[in-house]
């Protein structure tokens, strides 16, 4: 077991593409850290440089102690789970089990132990003297699982798991893969560009674009403080309503201007920014971000407290929730969740009450943050 | 009962698919016929007396007066079952003529390490074109596809001068060398190794194999097939070779059944019809029981999916 420290770690490809840059990690031991981000983000050659599969072009990779750039993939003690599984076709799943093992000189009997024990632990003794063809999809992940952890190794990567399964599976081995993480208490990378898969999942997630961080926090923070508006639109389902606006002050306090016309006002009372902040953002454009079920269907509501006007564009009903687009004069369009069954129809009149509390206030033009933890201010 | 319109169509339609099956069928059984007659009557004439064989055949043509062909034969009897079974051609070939064994000698110790070796050399060719890629290698691995389409006459007359140049003509090296290098193993494990996915040579990175590891543990297992196919077509190759002996290795002790099966085709008729029988039989039992490895070579050879 080992935590991971990545340092200013650098992949530009032959050709001069700039995969990652300048990436600074600290890992704890026995941490679960999720990368997420679209694809071509780099989270994967991220992953890779730390198994050594991909050579690092600047930078440092420290396991635990141990600077591992010019180590080869087999002396870093790191078991990789692969996408695509990876399992040796022609092989039985325990000769798949053990063959890192013997490829260690693990002698006979305490691979042999080694492998069942872990089959136990994964419920696949049965599928033991199968070939990988004969397996189903989930199969295959346990028995990927299996031949990573009948290594005992340091830490942990796992390069979009999940990804080939179907939901409902997907789920499963969600809940599975973290169960396992708490069992074996060891350090677990995670890629992923499922953010239901990061939120649930991760003790911190690391979001990536565009081969940098953006932003490194627990799941929770991150849907609440997020520093940016890429990080706000990608984390969250459905995602986070933006609409531009402008900051204006009057009697009644600072406000933010939106529509077209201006047609909607909203109080910024409660936000997440000093008064000195807001005070500074007076006359500025700025980008507005609101959660979907930060926003409720209602008729009528006070002054400053949300949008009037509206209909029901487009009503999904998923069964414990509702997802409502609604469509508001001065060109403005937001996706509302609503708990319980179909609280609206479709085509109908409906205004919008918004916790302000709840709304996030961006730059205009780099789309950083002006909201946050006030005390510590996003990260 | 009125049928409906679609029950119409569709009892059409099969019946258009079944006219297709039989015609095909037809088709493919006329080719197997007459592909496979020179084979059965081959098999069935190395049971017939050498009058039986002389009487059916008998000599149609024969030397007219200006020394041109004159035809004489109405017609050749194509038999299939012999009047009287005999084994006496089996016998003279295997138990009194020493000939035929000691050829037969010469075909193994020409062909086995022709076989050996060039797929060993084209499994390492074709790791080194799989693990690694670049200009160079994707020209080099062009070379060899061009090499692959020459036909082995027009290497021929290179390949003497440089057996000549080694001081290997005639003697069996002048066969054995120029057989082992050969671009077509090359080409088809290249494509076979090709299609194992990068995922799983990574997984064996981390499983601790190195590049000896990775070729002998995972890359020769999971290209058993292409190897297989390999073998055998490289095998029925030199197994038939003529050209490359006549004009490599004239000394007649050394030469291999191929050509001692095409001299006797010239005298004794009855056995050359023996001899060509237990001839084909290490190629039929190799075709048999790689018959699904040759049809996977095949198929990365020619580039489909498998």
């Amino acid at each position: 077991m080992a935590g991971i420290t990545l340092k200013e770690v650098t992949k530009i490809y032959p050709g001069g593409v700039r995969a990652v840059d300048g990436f600074e990690l600290e890992i704890a031991d026995r941490e679960f850290v999720v990368l997420v981000g679209p694809s071509g983000c780099g989270k994967s050659t991220v992953l890779r440089m730390i198994a050594g599969l991909e050579d690092i072009t600047g930078g440092q990779i420290h396991i635990g102690d141990t600077l591992v750039n010019s180590m080869a993939p087999k002396e870093r003690n790191i078991a990789m789970v692969f996408q695509s599984y990876a399992l040796y076709p022609h092989m039985t799943v325990y000769k798949n089990m053990a063959f890192a093992l013997k490829m260690r000189g693990v002698k006979k009997a305490e691979r042999d132990a080694r492998v069942r024990e872990t089959a136990e632990m994964l419920d696949i003794t049965r599928l033991l003297a199968r070939k990988p063809r004969a397996l189903s999809g989930g199969e295959s992940q346990r028995v990927a699982l299996g031949r990573a952890m009948v290594r005992h190794p340091d830490v942990f990567l796992l390069d979009e798991p999940l990804s080939n399964l179907d939901a409902k599976l997907r789920a499963d081995m969600r809940a599975e893969i973290v169960k396992l993480h708490k069992k074996l208490e060891t350090t677990f990378i995670y890629v992923t560009h499922d953010q239901t898969e990061a939120m649930t999942m991760g003790d911190r997630i690391v979001i990536m674009n565009a081969g940098h961080i953006l932003q490194v926090d627990s799941p929770k923070d991150i849907y609440d403080y997020p520093v940016d508006t890429f990080v706000a639109g990608f984390i969250g389902s459905p995602r986070m309503n933006f609409a531009e606006g402008v900051i204006e002050k009057d009697v009644g306090g600072i406000f933010a201007a939106l529509g077209s016309n201006g047609e909607h006002r909203l109080a910024l009372e409660g936000v997440n920014a000093t008064a000195e902040t807001l005070t500074g953002l007076v006359g500025r454009r700025v980008t507005l971000g609101l959660r979907p079920e930060h926003m409720r269907v209602v008729s009528g509501h006070a002054p400053g407290a949300g949008f009037s006007g509206g209909f029901a564009d487009i009503v999904e009903v998923l069964g414990a929730e509702t997802n409502i687009y609604a469509d508001l004069p001065g060109g403005l369009r937001f996706i509302v969740r609503e708990w319980g069954d179909e609280p609206v129809r479709r085509g109908q009149a409906l205004d919008l009450a918004v916790q302000t509390e709840k709304l996030h206030i961006f730059d205009i033009e780099t789309g950083a943050a002006v909201t946050g933890r006030i005390g510590g201010g996003a990260r | 009962m009125t049928r409906t319109r679609s029950e119409r169509r569709a009892r059409g339609s099969r019946r258009r698919h079944n006219v297709r099956i039989a015609l095909a069928t037809l088709w493919c059984g006329v080719f197997a016929v007459v592909f496979l007659l020179p084979t059965v009557l081959t098999f069935a004439n190395s049971f017939m007396t050498e009058t039986e064989i002389t009487a059916n055949y008998g000599a149609v043509f024969e030397k007219n007066e200006k020394g041109g062909k004159k035809f004489i034969a109405e017609q050749v009897n194509l038999k299939l079952i012999p009047d009287k079974v005999t084994f006496s051609q089996y016998a003279t070939t295997l138990f009194k003529s020493p000939d035929y064994l000691f050829k037969f000698w010469n075909s193994v110790i020409l062909v086995l390490p022709i076989v050996v070796f060039q797929v060993g050399i084209a499994a390492f060719a074709a790791y080194s074109f799989m693990r690694t890629r670049g200009r160079v290698k994707e020209l080099l691995l062009f070379v060899y596809i061009f090499v692959m389409l020459m036909p082995y006459q027009v290497t021929l007359v290179p390949n003497y001068m440089v057996a000549d140049k080694l001081g290997i003509l005639g003697t069996r090296w002048s066969i054995i060398l120029p057989g082992v290098f050969a671009p077509f193993s090359v080409f088809i494990l290249t494509k076979a190794m090709r299609r194992i996915p990068k995922s799983l040579i990574e997984a064996a990175r981390l499983d601790g194999c190195g590049e000896w590891g990775i070729f002998s543990k995972i890359c020769l297992p999971m290209s058993k097939g292409a190897i297989f196919s390999v073998a055998i077509l490289v095998f029925i190759d030199y197994w038939n070779m003529v050209e490359q002996v006549l004009i490599m290795m004239p000394d007649a002790d050394a030469q291999p059944l191929s050509v001692f099966l095409s001299q006797i085709n010239t005298g004794e008729i009855g056995l050359a019809f023996a001899v060509a029988t237990i001839y084909m039989v290490p190629a039929i039992l190799l075709f048999l029981y790689g018959e699904e490895y040759l049809v996977e070579g095949i198929t990365y050879s020619g580039g489909l999916k498998g």
